[in-house]
């Protein structure tokens, strides 16, 4: 009899997959994960564009439109901040498919980041450098420090005669 | 009956996998996911054991666009270590005002980019070293030697050699670096800590991680990328370059530039990249551009102030 059930676990499984996979594959078009450190959500889809919010490193937003590599992202939590984000701060959510909407906050559940902190990180870099102490982390650290803002950028565009409209657009 | 049933099992999962993984097919981004639920059957179903189900994610896993499945931030950690190794071989320049316009002008090209965001945002650093030469490690930390920047003669050639180190960003010519089967790896036990959803981090992790910091160092300082990624960098370059209102033009002259200066004997460009000739040859495939172009005012002002006089 146990063969049975395994026959029936393993197609009611497969079927239960198959039959979800349409429905997660347009929650993912609908979802994105803020995947860089230190994300803005502007007023207008431009670099140049004011900042409305600053979501965090593995929070969920809701994508309502896109337009030339930059996404109208809403906050889902109590906020609901509206604006764009450039795509390359945004991940497609891979893990979605197999954790459903599980939040309530707007966070994204501990399932759907599984990947957050996983794999390399700071606690792997510090192994590594303890093994190699002959490496300048100091310098890397103070290179990271030095960031011009946004408003010096412009400074430094405008008065060179350059031009941001096509910024992240190419290809 | 038992006999019968396993049979039927038997030949059941394995084209239901199938189904499963060709419905997947249509979309990348579902690879690695199904993989994960299909094994998961197969092992809940007691058909295949969880070892079996590590060769089925490894099989799917190196279907997948590997490189591209670690996250930005796993290549920030990759890249600072990258980062590491170069500033221990290469003595960083410690100049503000050269660092700061460096910055304006990297930070302006990546806004230029198809990948302006990155997890720990772009960096670039001179290098005192009078090879010409220059570097970006994965993530965007960029490194320009003095020799390199002395063959710049205006700022739309800095931003050149700048756009051409995000261009190898962008396209992630860094992570292409580590060798596949060490990148199946990875990828193969960053699926484990997902699937197993603990906090303890894979014991192979530190080693992977070590042997990708060297494969990707080496690539840089030693081999150097394809040529096929060299003409790809200049050609993103040229894009960038082209969306800022830069001359394009720039990256043909500080090419002409850096052949002129080449010393004989000297570690450099040559070692690690096609000759300048291919390079413009390739380039001008693409673009009818001369290597005179109108120098703008306020731009070469401030590149003799800021760049030139500091060099």
């Amino acid at each position: 009899m146990i063969p049975v059930k395994s026959f029936l676990a393993v197609w009611g499984l497969v079927l239960c997959t198959v039959l979800l996979l349409p429905v997660s594959t347009v929650q993912a078009q609908k979802t994105m994960i803020v995947q860089v450190k230190q994300a803005q959500i502007r007023s207008a889809p431009s670099f140049l564009g004011k900042v409305v919010a600053r979501p965090v490193y593995g929070e969920k937003v809701t994508v309502l439109a896109e337009k030339k590599g930059w996404m109208k992202v809403k906050r889902n939590i109590t906020d609901r901040a509206e604006g764009w984000m450039h795509g390359s701060a945004l991940s497609p959510v891979k893990l979605i498919l197999r954790s459903g909407d599980q939040s309530q906050t707007g966070k994204a559940s501990s399932r759907e980041v599984a990947l957050a902190g996983k794999g390399f990180n700071q606690k792997i870099e510090g192994g590594y450098a303890l093994d190699h102490q002959n490496l300048n982390y100091g310098w890397v650290d103070k290179m990271e420090k030095i960031s011009p803002d946004m408003e010096e950028v412009e400074k430094f565009v405008v008065n060179g005669s350059l031009s941001l409209e096509n910024g992240g657009t190419n290809e | 009956m038992n006999k019968y049933m396993n049979l039927i099992n038997k030949y059941t999962f394995i084209p239901v996998l199938l189904i499963i993984f060709c419905l997947c097919l249509s979309s990348c981004e579902t690879v690695q996911p199904v993989a994960e639920v299909a094994t998961q059957v197969g092992v809940l179903s007691g058909k295949i054991d969880e070892q079996e189900a590590g060769k089925i994610q490894k099989t799917v896993g190196a279907l997948a666009k590997s490189f591209e499945d670690l996250t930005p931030e796993q290549e920030y950690y990759l890249g600072r270590s990258v980062a590491a190794n170069i500033l221990s071989q290469y003595k960083p320049y410690d100049n503000q005002q050269l660092t700061n316009y460096l910055n304006l002008i990297g930070k302006t090209c990546s806004l230029a980019s198809t990948r302006p965001e990155t997890f720990g945002g772009y960096h670039v650093l001179a290098l005192d070293s009078d090879e010409i030469n220059a570097f970006a490690a994965p993530g965007g930390l960029i490194f320009l030697t003095k020799g390199l920047l002395r063959c710049c003669k205006t700022e739309d050639e800095i931003a050149a050699v700048i756009a051409h180190e995000i261009a190898h960003i962008q396209y992630k010519h860094g992570l292409q670096a580590i060798r596949q089967d060490r990148m199946t790896n990875i990828v193969k036990a960053l699926l484990e800590e997902t699937l197993q959803d603990q906090i303890s981090e894979n014991k192979e992790l530190p080693s992977l991680f070590e042997g990708s910091i060297q494969d990707i160092t080496a690539t840089l300082i030693t081999n150097g990328y394809s040529q096929t990624q060299e003409f790809k960098a200049d050609q993103g370059a040229m894009v960038i370059l082209g969306n800022l209102g830069y001359s394009q033009g720039a990256l043909i002259s500080v090419l002409q530039s850096m052949r002129k200066r080449f010393t004989s004997g000297k570690h450099d460009f040559r070692q690690t990249h096609p000759s300048p000739e291919s390079r413009i040859a390739e380039i001008s495939k693409s673009y009818s551009v001369s290597s005179l172009y109108t120098i703008n005012s306020v731009r070469q002002k401030r590149f003799l102030e800021q760049a030139r006089n500091n060099l």
